[in-house]
């Protein structure tokens, strides 16, 4: 926690008059400022300074603790309203699922990148619950194997660094520490309640002493490490220090291929993308959205503006976007003579007709009967909505169904085999049944079902069992999700009811819940 | 290929053996040698003598084969192998022992400090040798991937050096994020 100092010093300097009103209060042991508008220290905005002020600005908008939506915006409401209106003996499901979240975190490595969004995990009923189901999908989806897929730039990268560092090579060390220097004089420049402030190290540092090596600063060569980083992780390295952040928003090269996904994704609104692809001066390249529902038409439509060499646009999952609002989008894009967008991912989006689907693919300079079969085929896999082929659009008429959806293939050698019958094996995910995990059709064969509802195919399901003992021997924890998926099977399942029954009384109410959402619990309540 | 010696001075004067295959793996040195100007010791002023050793290691293992450094650089799991169904077994069983044993040699090949781990970054941009550029940049990432500010500054022991109204402003725009929730 920082306490916020302002531009003046603790003590004022004329006492006289700030005995009058009093500049400084303290609540909680926190040190806060009154308003002081009397001398008029120009403050634009309003600031908020600590939670632990009721009174001040707007009450909604102090967080009390982490606690969740519920308590800081209803102090009063809860009073009203009865503490379990469902019946649901909520309390009792909440611990149980903050009691996985710890488990989750206990195993070493993997789940580290959950603390952050774990601790946004308890923030709300359903918020939780759908990221335990996320990540129990997860689990199963690809064990050990989290980070990899994380890099937003993986190659290339390296090549922009290689050119730029070639003048720094000449002097490694001197290049460092002018950096410092710069750094410090700039913070020397800033404001003089720093100095005032500050214990006596940091103003000694300020006054010229550089510090050397490591220990105070990031060492240079920890700058090449951005370009391996995924948003969340660069938002995180930015707040380290003043070299790192300054290396971070200052390199467009970092922020032309923007990639949004779990964490972020459920919490990033419009204003936050318009920041962010703004670090790209211009240069925005790719631009991908996974299951972003707080992302709007006119924020995007934002991005669009002030990002004229976008060319990929990928927005799968964005419940908030719609089909209409897309095509304009394209439409004033197009019109505003750039090169336009030539990859568009819209995945899942609702009630495409084909109007629409021929207007994209005109927008995307596609003839009309250029959308070929060539390409390779397209598997899924985890369910995901994503798909980074050299395709123009990724929907496509499913055969079965004449729908506009996207259509998979199947991987599955039998039905590779007969060759006239693989077109037979190829539809939209409604019409045929797939693993979620190597994508086979599982018409015929066994399958388990799974936390989540996902189905998979027998084979699959073996070695998702088997992998473990694997790992062991390997020297390398064993992990959590089997035994979490054996041990919690049945409690699992009656969570599952339960929780369902909740969302549906919700959905009754007008609460809204995703597309999958709706599916999955309609369809159990009617095997309930 | 003959294997020519050729001869590296580090910053500190001290000389080092590398068989001109191996010396390949880097793109500087290549060049130095497709150039011709190859006469005797090629000095490299900002590699010291207790990173060079480790640098010719790396070259060593893996000069001449572009293949399979690029595979380890992905992860060593070439995703195409895993969903077509249509390649050699035992080909691919091999290529599997293969990458196993590069892997569990790049483990102990990367089991150093993090002043090395930087030097190493820099040798490896400024010898321009991509894969070892790739596996200790990686190895630098991982170590903020997922961690918080704080964490990646106990990790590389930097002091944050913002002022409390930073740190503030900071917190704000965050809660930006989180209050826009909280009204929907």
């Amino acid at each position: 926690m920082t306490l916020n100092f302002s531009h003046r010093p603790i003590f004022p300097a004329n006492p006289s008059e700030d005995n009058l009103v009093s500049s400084i209060r303290i609540t909680n042991g926190y040190v806060v400022e009154g308003i002081p508008d009397k001398n008029g220290d120009g403050f634009g905005k309003p600031r908020r300074f600590n939670w632990e002020i009721e009174d001040s600005y707007d009450c909604r908008r102090d967080r009390v603790d982490w606690g969740g939506p519920l308590e800081p915006i209803s102090n009063d409401i809860l009073d009203i309203l009865p503490s379990d209106p469902f019946g649901m003996d909520i309390s009792a499901t909440f611990t149980a699922i903050t009691g996985w979240i710890e488990d989750m975190e206990a195993d070493p490595e993997n789940y580290v990148r959950d603390e952050a969004s774990g601790k946004r995990g308890d923030y709300q009923f359903v918020a939780g619950l759908n990221f335990i189901w996320n990540r129990a999908m997860r689990f199963q989806a690809e064990p050990g194997s989290i980070g990899i897929g994380e890099i937003s730039n993986p190659v290339g990268r390296v090549d922009g660094w290689v050119e730029e560092k070639e003048f720094g090579d000449d002097s490694c060390d001197g290049g460092f520490v002018s950096v410092c220097n710069v750094e410090e004089f700039l913070s020397i420049g800033d404001d003089d309640s720093r100095a005032a402030i500050c214990p006596p190290e940091d103003s000694h540092e300020a006054a010229g002493s550089c510090p050397l090596g490591e220990g105070e600063a990031p060492h240079e060569a920890l700058l090449f490490a951005l370009g391996y980083l995924s948003v969340q992780d660069l938002l995180s390295a930015e707040r380290v220090c003043r070299t790192m952040r300054s290396a971070v928003q200052n390199d467009t090269l970092l922020w032309m291929n923007i990639h949004i996904d779990q964490p972020l994704n459920d919490r990033i609104v419009d204003d936050a993308l318009m920041r962010l692809t703004s670090r790209a001066q211009g240069n925005l390249q790719s631009l991908s959205l996974l299951e972003c529902p707080r992302i709007t038409d006119d924020g995007l439509k934002r991005v669009l503006e002030t990002n004229p060499r976008l060319k990929k646009l990928s927005v799968p999952g964005c419940t908030r976007l719609s089909v209409e609002g897309i095509v304009n989008n394209l439409k004033a894009f197009k019109f505003f003579g750039t090169p336009g967008i030539k990859h568009l991912r819209i995945g899942g989006l609702y009630g495409v007709t084909n109007e629409h689907y021929e207007e994209l693919k005109f927008l995307l300079g596609l003839d009309n009967c250029q959308q070929p079969e060539a390409h390779k085929p397209r598997f899924y896999h985890s369910g995901q909505l994503s798909c980074d082929d050299d395709r123009a659009i990724d929907i496509e008429m499913c055969p079965k169904c004449q729908n506009l959806r996207l259509v998979y293939d199947c991987p599955a050698d039998s039905c590779q085999a007969k060759q006239g019958a693989s077109q037979l094996c190829r539809a939209c995910i409604l019409c045929i049944a797939r693993c979620f995990q190597c994508g086979r059709c599982i018409n015929d064969s066994e399958y388990e079902e799974t936390f989540c509802l996902d189905l998979l195919c027998s084979s699959c399901w073996k070695q998702l069992l088997n992998c473990p003992d694997r790992q062991e021997e390997k020297g390398v924890p064993s992990p959590k999700h089997t035994i979490f998926h054996q041990e919690t099977r049945l409690s699992v399942l009656l969570l599952k009811c339960a929780f369902h029954q909740h969302v549906a009384s919700q959905m009754q109410k007008g609460y809204y819940f995703s597309e999958k959402m709706q599916f999955v619990v309609q369809l159990d309540l009617i095997l309930v | 290929m003959s294997s020519t010696k050729i001869f590296l001075k580090s910053s500190d004067d001290k000389t080092f053996e590398i068989d001109e295959t191996a010396a390949r793996a880097s793109e500087t040195l290549k060049n130095i040698i497709d150039g011709g100007c190859l006469d005797g010791v090629i000095p490299l002023p900002n590699v010291s003598s207790n990173i060079l050793p480790k640098v010719i290691e790396y070259c060593k293992k893996h000069g001449g084969d572009n293949g399979s450094s690029k595979k380890i650089a992905n992860g060593g799991v070439d995703k195409d192998k895993e969903i077509l169904p249509d390649y050699d077994e035992e080909e691919d069983k091999r290529e599997k022992v293969r990458v196993d044993e590069l892997k569990k040699w790049e483990e102990e090949y990367m089991d150093f400090d993090q002043q090395v781990l930087y030097d190493l970054m820099l040798a490896a941009n400024y010898l321009h040798i991509k894969g070892l550029l790739d596996l200790t940049v990686e190895k630098a990432a991982s170590m903020i991937r997922g961690r918080t500010p704080d964490q990646i500054r106990e990790n590389f022991n930097i002091n944050s050096d913002f002022t409390p109204e930073e740190e503030e402003e900071m917190i704000l725009i965050e809660d930006e994020w989180d209050d826009e929730w909280a009204f929907d």
